[in-house]
């Protein structure tokens, strides 16, 4: 039942990412059929994004979603130059030829990737550095007891632990 | 009162006076006179350690004014000058007069009337007296036998500094007790005592000493070859009355001897016709064993016996069953050897000591028990234990002998064969739990032990102690305090408690402290045995209050040592290391207990050890716990860090839009 949860679950991710991906590729369609420069404009500059999108295996698109965030928001500079400068193919032409433009599109997309390959890196540095500060609570908190009680408290929680593990060993062969 | 002079019991002892012809056995007796007032004068015999006195026996005597004609203990102490260090003096009324007769004396035998009025009455009178308290008296004797000069009743002299029976010559004992080792004769019975009275009247009806020209052992064989009465009385003229009475007395079986209400009426109260023992069977041919002829079964187990390593062997051939069947013609008695060869022929007992004992005892049912040459009673077992253990220069040989006998149970067998005699239903049981007994390895039992306890007032023998003579816990634990001050303590001696300090103190404590002194012992358990050292001499110490024993205690402590482990707490152990050394300067054991054991300190160290090492294990659980789970951290920091990534970007592409819609 944990396994076809879980097998739901990663489903439903799944499902999710492939659904956002039809609809990124149905907007742009609709954008390149109601506004062809900019629909050109989006499928030209958000190409890391789908590359992205395509390429990550993770049900959440954790790469990928940062990716097209970015992606877009380097291309949201042309989108204004383009709606501004009359929404044409020549205006188009202007923007796409300006290498700015798709430098700053690809480049954020770049940071955006960066962005979501290290930033689990620093969440796990944070988490080992918290487990590694608990351990050495615990570490020294033993050695306080050892000082008070010498090396037997440690040979007595041994024992406690042993005659522990035999209570559930037997409590569990009892179930079974 | 001289420098010199002794206290004893309200006595003042003079060892420079010495008084001869009172007591035998090789004693020491000195004149005493009462410490105060004008008292009749009395005689101090300093006692043996090795040949204990029958201290249980006094312990039930009557007061002296209860039993006339009987020289009865005043009291005891110890005086100075022994063998071995101070030793046991017993007090007694001086003798009215001197002893009837010295041993080999020749004098003028006494008349029929004296002998029987002034003699055999008055004896027979104190041996009634003191079989009313179970007690016999072992030693009548003409030489223990004392009255003034202008003649009357006599005064049977002391039995009681030697073990009982020890200085009566061989000639004054019934057969068997004569064969037995001085010391191993046991108590005896009354019977016993009326054949040495038997003697006793011949000697000073013939006024000789009867067979004196023989050695004990020719004596012996003479006396059982031709029964006692024709060997002592020979061809001797007695007057009619005390021929009769001898004939009883004398007779080689006990039930034929009259009984003391006959001997008090005596010559009226005699039996109308005379009794006679049974004649002795004799064999058709003799039996041959190392050039000596025997006739008879009795004198047969008498050689086999005295010549061991023979006898052994006479055993083991056909010989004595065919001798047993055909010459002598006794079936019962050859069936029953017959048995006890059969049983042992799978050569159960190898050396065969075993086996010869238990064929003695039935060749000779009247016998006593005899273990490589040398005889016993059973119950002499205590007393030569004694001379083994306790003497100048210990025998390691009897020791060792002594040790084989009672391994192999040779009491309990020897019962088995004579189960129908009163008696040996209990010495059968008695012979087990000797060999228990000795067979205990814990502190506190053993062979020790069984030496203390079948000897009550035996010095203790333990080197640290020896020439002290202790024979009490009080002297014991002054004696120990004095070993204790030594450098190093003891001699070097690794503990106070050796075995010998241990079972001394075992057995005059009756059992009380079995359990501690076994604890004090366990060398695998050094905590515990420390614990239980101190625990044992703080009891002994409570029984005299007052008494401070600070060398004592410091080499206690030091032994005790391993005992502070038994605290968990490293505070609680500190504590302790710095207290005790303080509680055993001051002497006082209870002290040192109270620091090495204090209960309430005791339940919250071992309340507050269980705690930490509950707290221990959890915090262990936690480690193994937190580094289980690096996987699952793994995970989270992959799940949060694409969260945090998809903020930020969603966060800039906001600020883009609103950068862009505000320019």
């Amino acid at each position: 039942m944990a396994k076809a949860a879980s097998a739901g679950e990663a489903r439903r991710p799944s499902r999710r990412g492939k659904w956002l991906f039809w609809a990124l590729g149905l907007g742009t369609g609709i954008a390149l059929g109601v506004a062809l420069p900019t629909g050109i404009l989006l499928l030209v500059g958000l190409l890391p994004a789908a590359a992205s999108f395509a390429a990550d295996a993770h049900p959440d698109k954790t790469t990928a979603r940062p990716v097209l965030w970015l992606n877009l928001a380097g291309l949201l500079p042309a989108l204004k130059t383009l709606w501004l400068n009359g929404h044409d193919l020549r205006g188009l032409a202007a923007v796409l030829g300006d290498p700015a433009t798709l430098s700053l599109a690809y480049g954020a997309a770049a940071f955006g990737f960066a962005l979501a390959r290290t930033m689990p890196y620093a969440v796990l540095v944070v988490l080992e550095a918290r487990a590694a500060a608990t351990l050495r609570l615990l570490e020294a908190r033993q050695e306080e007891l050892r000082t008070a009680w010498g090396d037997e408290v440690a040979a007595e929680a041994n024992r406690l632990a042993a005659r522990a593990a035999a209570a559930i060993e037997r409590k569990t062969t009892k179930e079974r | 009162m001289a420098s010199q002079d002794i206290v004893v019991a309200g006595h003042v002892v003079d060892p420079t006076r010495p008084v001869a012809g009172v007591v035998g056995g090789g004693l020491e007796a000195f004149a005493a006179r009462p410490q105060r007032g004008d008292g009749p004068a009395a005689i101090a015999v300093r006692c043996r350690a090795h040949h204990p006195p029958r201290l249980k026996v006094i312990e039930r005597l009557p007061d002296p004014e209860l039993l006339g004609n009987l020289l009865l203990p005043l009291g005891q102490g110890t005086m100075p000058g022994g063998e071995e260090g101070p030793s046991r003096v017993i007090l007694y009324p001086m003798p009215p007069g001197p002893p009837l007769m010295t041993p080999g004396e020749r004098r003028a035998p006494l008349g029929e009337t004296d002998l029987i009025q002034n003699v055999a009455k008055p004896v027979a009178r104190v041996l009634g007296e003191l079989a009313g308290y179970g007690i016999t008296h072992r030693g009548i004797r003409p030489d223990n036998l004392f009255r003034p000069l202008s003649g009357g009743p006599v005064t049977v002299g002391e039995a009681f500094a030697l073990p009982a029976g020890f200085c009566q010559p061989a000639a004054f004992e019934t057969t068997p007790m004569a064969m037995c080792a001085r010391a191993g004769k046991g108590e005896g019975r009354l019977e016993d005592d009326l054949y040495s009275l038997g003697v006793t009247l011949l000697a000073l009806a013939t006024g000789a000493w009867p067979l004196a020209s023989l050695d004990d052992r020719s004596g012996i064989r003479l006396r059982l070859e031709r029964g006692s009465l024709a060997a002592l009385v020979g061809h001797a003229r007695l007057p009619a009355a005390v021929a009769t009475l001898l004939r009883g007395l004398l007779a080689d079986d006990p039930d034929f001897r009259p009984s003391l209400d006959e001997i008090a009426l005596w010559p009226g109260g005699a039996r109308a016709r005379p009794q006679t023992a049974r004649p002795v069977r004799k064999a058709t041919r003799p039996f041959d064993l190392a050039g000596e002829a025997i006739f008879d079964s009795r004198s047969l187990a008498f050689a086999m016996a005295s010549r061991w390593s023979e006898g052994v062997k006479a055993m083991r051939t056909p010989g004595l069953l065919a001798w047993l069947e055909r010459a002598l013609a006794d079936q019962p008695l050859t069936g029953r050897v017959a048995e006890i060869l059969s049983a042992n022929a799978l050569g159960g007992d190898q050396d065969g000591d075993l086996l010869l004992c238990r064929t003695l005892a039935v060749l000779d049912p009247q016998g006593p028990l005899w273990w490589r040459g040398v005889a016993m009673m059973p119950d002499g077992l205590g007393p030569l234990l004694a001379e083994a253990h306790a003497a100048p220069k210990p025998s390691v040989e009897r020791q060792r002998d002594l040790a084989d006998m009672i391994e192999a149970q040779a009491i309990s067998r020897f019962a088995t064969e004579k189960l129908d005699q009163p008696g040996m239903v209990e010495i059968e049981k008695f012979g087990r739990v000797a060999r228990a007994q000795a067979r205990a390895r814990v502190l506190g039992a053993g062979r020790e032990r069984l030496l203390y306890q079948l000897n009550p007032g035996l010095p203790c023998l333990s080197p640290l102690v020896r020439k002290a003579s202790v024979t009490t816990l009080p002297g014991l634990l002054a004696a120990l305090e004095q070993a204790a001050a030594a450098s190093p303590p003891g001699g070097g001696a690794p503990s106070p408690l050796d075995r010998h300090v241990a079972a001394f103190i075992g057995a005059n404590m009756e059992g009380k402290l079995d359990t501690l002194l076994a604890a004090a012992g366990d060398a695998g358990r050094p905590e515990e045995a420390g614990l239980a050292m101190v625990s044992v001499f703080a009891r002994l110490q409570r029984l005299q209050k007052g008494t401070v024993l600070p060398n004592l205690a410091l080499w206690v402590a030091a032994l005790a040592a391993p005992a502070i482990q038994t605290w968990h707490g490293k505070a609680a152990r500190a504590r302790v290391e710095k207290r005790l050394p303080e509680a055993a300067a001051t002497g006082d054991f209870a002290a040192m207990l109270e620091v090495l054991d204090d209960q309430a300190a005791r339940a919250e160290d071992r309340a507050g050890f269980a705690e930490a090492a509950a707290t221990f294990a959890r915090a262990a659980a936690a480690g193994v716990a937190l580094r289980a789970e690096a996987p699952l951290r793994q995970a989270e920091a992959a799940r949060t860090g694409g969260l945090i990534a998809q903020g930020i970007a969603i966060a800039l592409l906001g600020g883009t839009v609103l950068l862009l819609a505000g320019s």
